[in-house]
């Protein structure tokens, strides 16, 4: 459902190895930011959007909001989804509500996914030093 | 030029476990590896990187500045006898002496000790003790598994040796052709890249895997499924599925994060084991949890060695006690019920929710951490310790909780102890402390 030029999906967050090859070897650098600062998504729903791979990206959630980068993902068809790899950027939107298990809910989280063009990816140690200064 | 080649060496990244890697060692430097999968050669790698934290660190005036380990344990000791109810949490990636010891000093601070199962098979943890656990070894799977089922995991990526090793490409004794003699079934909500070597895929929508469990059950019992799908999955394809999993000779589940991290978490989990054993009553069937960090299952074995309970568990009231949604780590940073923070081989800044995050930077944080992170970056304290199965040795339990030993492969950076020596030291000091009070 496409609106103003906005998508409703659902979010899921998880591993990817990318991300696994990212956190092993530099959280520091701009591997990790590559690897899980981005949001893949069905190349139908990015066709609604009018972005393509490489475009930036607001993501909002009731919990808060982050800016990724577009990929197209390699495992469509998934209309509706997006996927964040796990990490700071995803982390700012996921809902934290655990139910009372431990657990927050990492997966299946409202998004509204939005082109936000020139907006810059922040670093994961940028996320870090935000909550410093808060 | 000095040579070495190091061969049966332990893969200290996932619950897999691998322990057939080979290392070629020149000048005592890692060059290469052999049989590890991308991310492991990127762990012992980068073990020498230089965004490697080799010094001890204090933040003053918000800056972090180098200092000697003595006053780093020193200061670290003043926060965590200073707090009331310090939050002790990480652990999965370490090895099971140095939890040992984290137990001991959660017990002396009368502090709370989680680790990353609270945010990664936590939940499974609590099914298990609802409905119990038909399991196996890894080794078993191997040998007799002709029907395998991932579900709500992508191992492709997440372990990704599992299924070469383990479970669908490997000859077995008894599946002598390897995949020719294995039925690959998986669950997911994306055409994951384990998905596209399924022999069947079911792709559910999200928070729809309890309609699916039951739906399964009740197609092996026989029972009517009403409408044409459930949860996205066409009721004609759950039907075939039921068969093939009745038919087996011994069929195994393996499931991930995308059961504990959705809707109904637990009660996901307690379906899929009660699916398990409804179909114990035609044919041999198990089920395990992928687990994600290499040691995150030993810890739970400390813990239930150590004080009976598996995670999150409170020394408060001068005895361990737990309870899920109360005891563990974000429901305590989220109703700010901590007022510090020791995190060791972990890097929650990363992993858990803002919400979480914004209470814990306001608290001083200890971190026990070999490498820049944003754990570290809102640190107060950081004590680099030498990296468990690559600079030190230590036992870790494989996700089918099989004991293996991790090998050392070279030196630490001068000064950087093994985790269970920080540990050791902070512990003394802790002891010294409250002994003048």
């Amino acid at each position: 459902m496409s609106k103003n030029n906005s998508l409703k999906a659902i979010l899921i967050t998880g591993r990817s190895l990318d991300q696994g090859v990212a956190i092993e070897t530099d959280k520091a650098g701009d591997l990790f930011t590559r690897a899980c600062g981005k949001c893949l998504m069905d190349p139908q729903d990015m066709k609604k959007l009018k972005i393509l791979s490489g475009d930036t990206v607001l993501a909002k959630t009731s919990y808060g909001e982050v800016v990724v980068r577009a990929e197209k993902s390699p495992d469509a068809p998934h209309e509706g989804i997006v996927f964040i790899p796990m990490g700071p950027w995803a982390n700012q939107i996921v809902n934290p509500s655990t139910n009372s298990t431990g657990m927050p809910s990492f997966k299946g989280v409202e998004v509204t996914i939005e082109p936000a063009p020139g907006k810059p990816v922040l670093s994961a140690l940028d996320i870090a030093r935000k909550f410093l200064a808060k | 030029m000095a040579r070495e080649v190091l061969t049966d060496i332990v893969c200290p990244f996932c619950g897999s476990l691998c322990d057939d890697g080979e290392i070629i060692l020149e000048d005592e430097k890692i060059v290469e590896t052999k049989n590890l999968c991308t991310i492991g050669t990127a762990k012992f790698m980068s073990s020498q990187n230089h965004h490697r934290i080799t010094k001890p660190m204090i933040r003053e005036k918000g800056e972090l500045k180098e200092t000697t380990f003595e006053k780093a344990i020193k200061k670290a000791a003043e926060i965590l006898v200073k707090a009331e109810r310090p939050l002790l949490y990480g652990w999965a990636s370490t090895e099971c002496d140095a939890d040992r010891v984290g137990f001991e000093l959660a017990e002396e601070l009368n502090a709370v000790i989680d680790d990353t199962a609270s945010v990664c098979h936590g939940p499974s943890t609590i099914a298990v003790e609802e409905v119990g656990l038909p399991g196996c070894t890894l080794g078993q799977v191997k040998n007799r598994a002709d029907v395998i089922v991932y579900w709500g995991c992508n191992p492709a990526h997440a372990h990704p040796r599992h299924m070469a090793r383990y479970t669908t490409f490997i000859r077995g004794f008894f599946r002598e052709q390897g995949k020719k003699d294995r039925t690959l079934i998986v669950v997911d909500v994306r055409n994951t890249d384990t998905a596209k070597l399924a022999d069947h895929f079911l792709q559910v929508k999200p928070g729809y895997d309890y309609e699916l469990f039951d739906a399964l059950r009740a197609a092996i019992k026989g029972q009517p499924i009403r409408g044409e799908d459930v949860g996205g999955v066409p009721v004609s394809k759950i039907q075939e599925v039921a068969q093939i999993m009745k038919n087996a000779g011994f069929g195994v589940i393996f499931f991930g994060l995308g059961l504990t991290m959705s809707r109904g978490k637990h009660r996901n989990i307690e379906n899929a084991i009660s699916l398990t054993i409804d179909l114990n009553k035609y044919a041999k069937w198990v089920i395990m949890a992928m687990r994600g960090h290499y040691n995150v299952a030993g810890f739970s074995i400390v813990g239930c060695w150590q004080t009976g309970y598996p995670f999150g568990i409170d020394f408060q009231r001068g005895y361990p006690y737990y309870n899920p949604g109360e005891t563990t780590s974000n429901e305590i940073l989220q109703k700010e019920e901590t007022d510090a923070v020791l995190v060791i081989a972990s890097d929650p800044v990363s992993h858990f929710p803002a919400s979480s995050i914004s209470y814990m930077a306001k608290l001083p944080v200890i971190a026990i951490e070999p490498h820049v992170n944003p754990t570290t970056e809102i640190a107060s304290v950081i004590l680099p310790p030498a990296i468990a199965g690559i600079e030190c040795e230590g036992t870790a339990y494989r996700m089918d909780h099989v004991p293996i030993r991790l090998r050392k492969v070279i030196d630490a950076p001068e000064g950087c102890l093994p985790d269970k020596q920080i540990l050791e030291a902070l512990l003394a000091e802790v002891r010294k402390l409250k002994s003048k009070t």
